[in-house]
């Protein structure tokens, strides 16, 4: 049974994406695991899969050809490492043993065997996990507004994970998943999108054998604790809600997430230790010759930042497209220059 | 807090103005009741704006959190886990920030330690591994230690006790071995520091002149095990006596405190616990050195209670060439020929034995001390040190062989009713209970406490409770007052004795 299992990330979020990777490892020595990276190195790094727990590697690139640049230009930083995710899904499907494809964000940490799913997979196409899979109290309106009203805005289930076997409905999902994302992998909650994510709430209307797993102990992380207590037995496996904890999303590293763990959390130790520990997994893996805040499709080639409004009208307007097809450029009949003179109002 | 009165209070950045500080701490920064009055919420819950000022995990040391001290106040209630793993380090930055930065005093010559040796009147030569220098430092273990001392002088044997000169909260580096510095303790002297090559260079001469030699280990923190098992190999000991007084040969945590939160169980070091604790990351390499000497040397188990023996040997596969249990004391009671007077109108009074550390459970008695106080129960320290953190009374009290009775003196001269003795690990032995129980007081513990929860429930003097909201409830309402009742008849009618132990000289064939 060969499992592919691949993330997505930048530079930026190398030392993230290698806990998962080295996590991954332990519990899977036999998964092959990929690392889709839409980024370049920064002078004085480069990045060797001799040195890493992954095991291949596949660019935005690699994925999109010549139209990567000015596709990734109509993407912010999150936006991008999650419009490629459909694309990696479809080429990772394309290998000649796979048999099964699994998708972890970079900000998540295996705990336990995934062999669960992976059985799953036997009788169903696709794997999802829900942000929440208990309701809230009725009389609890912060956590209904933290958790279930966040979970209408931005997506059903999360979309750090998905999987999926290698039959034709799993490709038919990753393909529409790809054409999607491939125009509309946005932040437009105005418009009922966002990002990869809120797609997947139609997955079950359009495909077969879609699992919803609702095993408390997938995907823990600040949206469901409400819901979760962690403990250790007595050989010192991690429960959640007495169910293994097989991997916990480790989202927003930093205040954030540490006031929303410590509300929804509260006294629950085990919990705060995860993230003792995963702090200083970040840390261990965080190598100092990468530049806080790296992404190479960030900036112009002359090193000023694309901000997003840059973003957001170079995808609006086609006549800009054509007329700019290499935006990142500067220089003379540059985007850059056209911004410069016309303040984006020409 | 009134914005108002806070602004009075402190400076900007959260930090008290010298006003605040006269009155609220005393000159050596440790807090006056008064603070813990003004802090704490009716309920015990800290006040947000004194978060700033309360999240040690020892209360009443006004510091600065990480990232937060200086530039702003912590607005949100840190939760108790958070405020112990904010101050967590790794494990490598443990050890570290423990290094001296002090030179090596002149080492000792193996012809000095030999001579010095040599002088000695005639007699086997005990030589014996543990962690400090069981003379200066307070302490359980270190009064078994002289107590050790004192009954091998009685049997004419010569005691040199050998510690690391560099205290580690770890083994030793495998790379030190034989250069690791340590500090030699003769006959309850400190005659000074040599290397451990040195002084089994010296042992190796001695031995080569006839002298006959044992080995005890009380403690390897900070030892080199490669090195005691040369030393062993070239004292040419016949068997070796390992005390188990916690459970370092377990992991470097002694008292099993997962990230020095919780007691774990030792679990297996592949399990998530392990893997996700700041000692786990250390554990596997330590516990390979720990095996290597137990394989090399004929190591007898020494285990001071019967709990921790069944314990022990259900989470160790260390070989071994022998066990025995040897309890420190052992109590006798019996009834008093004239019963005392009972006096049930006398204040409950709680006392909590020994140094504020949390694993012999400081925070539970601070917990309860804050929430209880004013009910007309007594809340008294005895310790060495005074913790200035709201008790009522504090008792200095510096237990040696030649006051080993100065503890129960102590809570038996303050008509203790009540020693909370909530440990967080499962104490190997637990000298505190039993002067608790010998100065008249009944012990209150937790199951998870060891040989404390296993003696409270063969003697039937104290309560176990099942957790901190148990032990609340036990002093909410009339229960506290029945059992004191119960307490305060059976001291009456009841005199307990303790018969203190010779250590290795208890085990078969050694005395």
């Amino acid at each position: 049974m060969a499992v592919h299992a691949y993330t997505s990330f930048t530079f930026s979020y190398l030392n993230r994406a290698r806990v998962l990777a080295t996590s991954l490892r332990r519990q899977h020595p036999d998964w092959v695991i990929w690392a889709v990276l839409t980024d370049k190195p920064p002078e004085g790094f480069s990045f060797d899969l001799k040195d890493e727990a992954f095991d291949r590697l596949v660019t935005a690139e690699d994925l999109f050809g010549e139209e990567t640049d000015r596709w990734l230009f109509a993407h912010d930083i999150v936006e991008a490492c999650t419009a490629v995710k459909g694309r990696a899904h479809v080429r990772l499907l394309q290998e000649p043993d796979v048999d099964r494809v699994v998708y972890f964000d970079p900000d998540i940490a295996v705990f336990n065997s995934m062999d669960p799913v992976i059985q799953l997979l036997a009788d169903n196409a696709i794997v999802l996990t829900p942000h929440q899979v208990d309701p809230e109290p009725a009389d609890d309106t912060r956590a209904i507004i933290d958790n279930e009203i966040a979970s209408l805005d931005y997506g059903t289930f999360n979309l750090g994970f998905v999987a999926t076997d290698a039959s034709t409905e799993a490709k038919r999902f990753a393909q529409w998943w790809d054409d999607r994302l491939h125009d509309w992998c946005h932040d437009r909650r105005d418009i009922g999108v966002f990002v990869d994510q809120k797609w997947c709430n139609l997955v079950p209307c359009f495909f077969d054998r879609v699992k919803v797993l609702r095993d408390p102990g997938y995907n823990v992380a600040s949206w469901n604790l409400s819901q979760r207590r962690m403990r250790f037995d007595e050989e010192g496996r991690a429960l959640i809600n007495g169910h293994p904890l097989r991997f916990y999303h480790f989202t927003k590293l930093g205040p954030t997430g540490d006031v929303m763990t410590r509300r929804y959390a509260g006294t629950n130790s085990e919990i705060h230790e995860l993230w003792w520990w995963y702090r200083n997994e970040v840390e261990r893996f965080t190598d100092s010759r990468i530049p806080k805040g790296w992404w190479h499709y960030g900036t112009f080639d002359n090193g000023d930042v694309i901000q997003k409004r840059m973003r957001e009208l170079y995808r609006s307007r086609k006549d800009l497209q054509l007329a700019f097809p290499e935006p990142r450029q500067t220089g003379k009949d540059s985007f850059h220059e056209w911004l410069e003179v016309t303040g984006g109002n020409g | 807090m009134n914005p108002f009165w806070y602004r009075i209070l402190f400076r900007k950045a959260g930090k008290p103005r010298k006003l605040t500080r006269a009155v609220l701490f005393r000159k050596d920064r440790t807090a006056r009741p008064l603070f813990y009055r003004v802090i704490h919420k009716k309920n015990g819950v800290v006040r947000p704006h004194w978060i700033y000022w309360a999240a040690d995990s020892s209360p009443g040391l006004p510091v600065e959190l990480p990232g937060a001290g200086v530039e702003r106040v912590e607005t949100e209630n840190l939760t108790p886990a958070e405020k112990v793993l904010r101050r967590l380090p790794r494990f490598d930055r443990m050890v570290a920030d423990v290094r001296r930065d002090a030179p090596l005093p002149d080492l000792l010559s193996a012809e000095t330690i030999q001579s010095q040796l040599s002088a000695l009147p005639p007699g086997e030569l005990l030589l014996v591994a543990s962690h400090d220098n069981y003379r200066e430092v307070p302490g359980g273990v270190q009064l078994c230690i002289q107590h050790e001392e004192k009954a091998a002088q009685e049997r004419g044997l010569n005691y040199l006790q050998f510690h690391p000169w560099q205290h580690l909260p770890a083994l030793a580096p495998e790379g030190d071995g034989s250069d690791l510095p340590v500090t030699l303790v003769l006959n309850g002297k400190m005659i000074g520091t040599t290397t451990m090559g040195t002084l089994t260079e010296a042992i190796a001469s001695l031995v080569a002149a006839g002298q006959q030699v044992r080995l005890v280990v009380h403690h390897l923190l900070g030892h080199s095990p490669e090195s005691i098992t040369q030393l062993a190999r070239t004292a040419q000991v016949r068997e070796v006596p390992f005390w188990l007084h916690d459970f370092f040969t377990l992991c470097p945590s002694y008292t099993l405190q997962r990230n020095n939160l919780a007691f774990c169980g030792a679990p297996p070091t592949e399990s998530n616990a392990c893997q996700l604790c700041v000692y786990g990351q250390a554990r596997e390499g330590h516990l390979q050195r720990i095996e290597a000497l137990f394989k090399s040397l004929p190591i007898v188990a020494v285990s001071p209670s019967q709990v921790t023996a069944d314990f022990w040997k259900s989470k160790s596969k260390l070989p071994l060439a022998g066990f025995a249990v040897v309890p420190h004391v052992v109590l006798d009671t019996r009834p008093k020929a004239l019963p005392d007077p009972v006096d049930q109108s006398a204040p409950i009074t709680i006392g909590f034995l020994g140094g504020a550390v949390p694993h012999k459970g400081w925070p539970a008695f601070s917990e309860i001390m804050f929430r209880h106080s004013g009910t007309g129960r007594r809340f008294v320290v005895f310790s060495d040190k005074r913790p200035g953190l709201g008790e009522d009374e504090w008792h200095f009290v510096h237990v040696t062989t030649d006051e080993p009775d100065a503890m129960a003196q102590a809570v038996a001269k303050a008509k203790v009713d009540f020693v909370l003795h909530w440990a967080s690990w499962p104490e190997t032995f637990s000298f505190t209970t039993f002067e608790a129980l010998t100065g008249g007081a009944w012990v209150l513990t937790n199951p998870v406490s060891g040989n404390v929860q296993a003696t409270v429930q063969r003697t039937g003097y104290g309560a176990v409770l099942d957790d901190l909201a148990d032990l609340d409830r036990l002093f909410a309402d009339e229960e506290l007052e029945k059992l004191a009742a119960r307490r305060r008849a059976e001291s009456a009618r009841t005199e307990i004795t303790a018969r203190q132990s010779a250590l290795s000289f208890d085990l078969p064939g050694w005395s």
